[in-house]
């Protein structure tokens, strides 16, 4: 099974996986790629995929760089984004990652997209800056999964 | 004069944002602020206005850990200004509900915030890759709490299942089969969890404020009883703003709840204390195998509470779904009414009080939430300021590192009680 999940928060550009995953919906056969959303999940990340899955999570990071761009980060080199992700208290995707690859439940492939934003502040609406990125959030992890589907 | 000044400038393992600043001045402690400073969210204020239908789904909003409390305080209260009366079968649904909510939360803390300060690590993931066992149990507990949850709440983050009168829909007979299956494949979980935090080594202290809880006449209080202290306090939830009182402290966007006056404490170690001949008899028996002593006035038992706290909700919910048949009425039908209710309910980490004050038409004139880290905001501080004088030979990172993880050991809920961390310890 392919799960593409969007992780987020309500709040400001934080929304940007949620976003580009319910643009996703549609597209592929559900019986063979799964969309859905996650609000800041925290360490029961884990619970939303199986050990034979491919997964791409979608989130919105902060990496002091160039706002819109989309990094990419594959397996358990997520891990080590610790801080980056803006979606929980303390305990974000990386950390989420790292906990499943310590317990040894990680998927057959992960793909972390992220969307640079710049911040995301509670109750504030998302970014005109980001808000344009995020159909280039869509179209990568499209473009991963038909990669998926095609091997 | 010697002065130290210790800072935590964010509490980590916690939810939500809050510090800490402590003072030292001749080996005493002269200031201790437990900064919180998460933005308040002034969810009882934007509750006036809306309907009464709209708040169980509202007020699930407030926590991502403890939706459930929040949704269960509320209708209650609602209930209560209405003269609702539920039926027998929906009392034990959300006793069901609840039961998934505590498995969730305290399954959390043990595991993943509270043990790697009791075993050395630095975080849960650090604890993983040295003792994935411990922590796989601990997702395993935790997942299951959280799809006791779903099942009745349609999803176990900020879940939509319930309503006031009831739920939206009852399980499914063969839905409600297949967890029962689950749950009682995990009670060896749960034992051994209780076991295992027995054996911990847990620092010695003692604190003497005074321990707040539900106490119910029958069981193991979650969604009813009496508001008890161990000290003879016995009032009901209309009675709480009498006693209890809440004031802005400067460095808190949380509100710092007094009884007389006076710090108390609230949660799974107050809760087993106050009810110790309220547990399911196999709980009664695990922890009595312990050889500990209870009631215990030392906060660090609070994980012991809550790993017993994990089989009472799992042994009750078992003893729920065996019985389990889907009910005639999933919800009581409800007529709004003008009147003021006010409901208090067990969230994880302790009591929960809320009131609503509706007009005719079931609309919300007022509203007010007492959420339990708020209530024991206060006993933190002074639990904090005893242990910085009975560590003061510690250095500054030790010290830092301890106090933190006292704070954590209270589990607080910052998110929920803004209306909370990073630590600063000065000495002088």
């Amino acid at each position: 099974m392919i799960r593409v999940i969007g992780v987020g928060s309500p709040w400001g550009d934080d929304q940007a996986g949620w976003l580009a995953a319910e643009a996703l919906r549609g597209l592929f056969e559900e019986d063979r790629v799964e969309v859905k959303t996650l609000d800041r999940p925290g360490p029961a990340l884990c619970e939303h995929w199986q050990r034979n899955d491919s997964v791409v999570l979608l989130d919105a990071v902060r990496a002091h760089g160039e706002i819109g761009r989309i990094h990419c980060v594959e397996g358990a080199a997520i891990a080590n984004l610790g801080g980056a992700s803006l979606s929980s208290h303390g305990f974000g995707v990386a950390e989420a990652v790292a906990l499943a690859a310590a317990l040894e439940v990680m998927p057959r492939r992960l793909c972390l997209l992220g969307l640079e934003v710049s911040g995301s502040e509670r109750g504030a609406d998302m970014s005109a800056e980001a808000e344009r990125c995020v159909p280039q959030l869509t179209a990568a992890a499209r473009a991963q999964v038909t990669t998926w589907l095609n091997d | 004069m010697s002065e130290r000044h210790i800072e935590v400038p964010v509490l980590t393992r916690v939810e939500g944002e809050g510090a800490l600043y402590v003072r030292i001045a001749d080996r005493r402690v002269a200031e201790l602020r437990l900064n919180i400073f998460e933005p308040p969210r002034f969810f009882e204020k934007f509750l006036e206005g809306r309907s009464w239908k709209e708040i169980p789904d509202m007020v699930a909003r407030i926590c991502g850990i403890c939706p459930v409390a929040y949704q269960m305080s509320a209708v209650h209260a609602i209930e209560a200004a209405f003269g609702a009366v539920i039926t027998p079968e929906i009392r034990q649904l959300r006793r069901l509900y609840y039961c998934g909510e505590w498995m969730e939360s305290h399954s959390l803390h043990i595991h993943l915030l509270a043990a790697p300060d009791f075993l050395g690590f630095p975080d849960a993931m650090a604890l993983a890759q040295k003792h994935p066992d411990i922590v796989r149990r601990g997702m395993r507990l935790q997942a299951l709490g959280n799809s006791i949850v779903s099942l009745l709440g349609g999803r176990s983050v900020h879940p939509v299942g319930a309503r006031v009168g009831g739920f939206y829909r009852a399980p499914a007979a063969a839905a409600a089969a297949e967890l029962l299956e689950r749950l009682r494949a995990a009670l060896p979980d749960a034992e051994e969890l209780v076991r295992w935090t027995a054996q911990l080594e847990l620092p010695a202290v003692i604190r003497h404020a005074p321990f707040i809880s539900l106490r119910h006449a029958e069981e193991y209080p979650m969604n009813e009883g009496r508001i008890v202290s161990c000290d003879g306090l016995s009032i009901g939830a209309d009675e709480f703003e009498t006693y209890i009182e809440e004031r802005q402290v400067p460095h808190s966007t949380a509100l710092h709840a007094t009884l007389d006056g006076q710090p108390y404490w609230v949660g799974p170690l107050a809760r087993l204390n106050n009810n110790l001949d309220h547990l399911p008899a196999a709980s009664a028996r695990l922890l009595r195998a312990t050889g500990m002593v209870w009631p215990s006035r030392n906060p660090y038992h609070s994980v012991v509470a809550r790993a017993l706290e994990i089989h009472i909700a799992l042994t009750e919910a078992i003893a729920i779904l065996e019985h389990y048949r889907v009910p005639d009425q999933a919800y009581v039908e409800i007529e709004p009414r003008a009147g003021i209710g006010m409901a208090c309910t067990e969230a994880p980490r302790g009591i929960l009080w809320q009131r609503y004050e509706f007009d005719d038409a079931g609309i919300v004139k007022k509203s007010r939430i007492v959420p339990p880290t708020s209530q024991n905001q206060a006993q933190i501080e002074a639990d904090l300021r005893a242990s910085v004088e009975e560590n003061m030979d510690l250095d500054d990172a030790a010290l830092r590192a301890h106090l933190e993880a006292g704070i954590r050991n209270y589990d607080p809920c910052i998110s929920c009680s803004t209306h909370f961390l990073n630590l600063t310890v000065e000495r002088a």
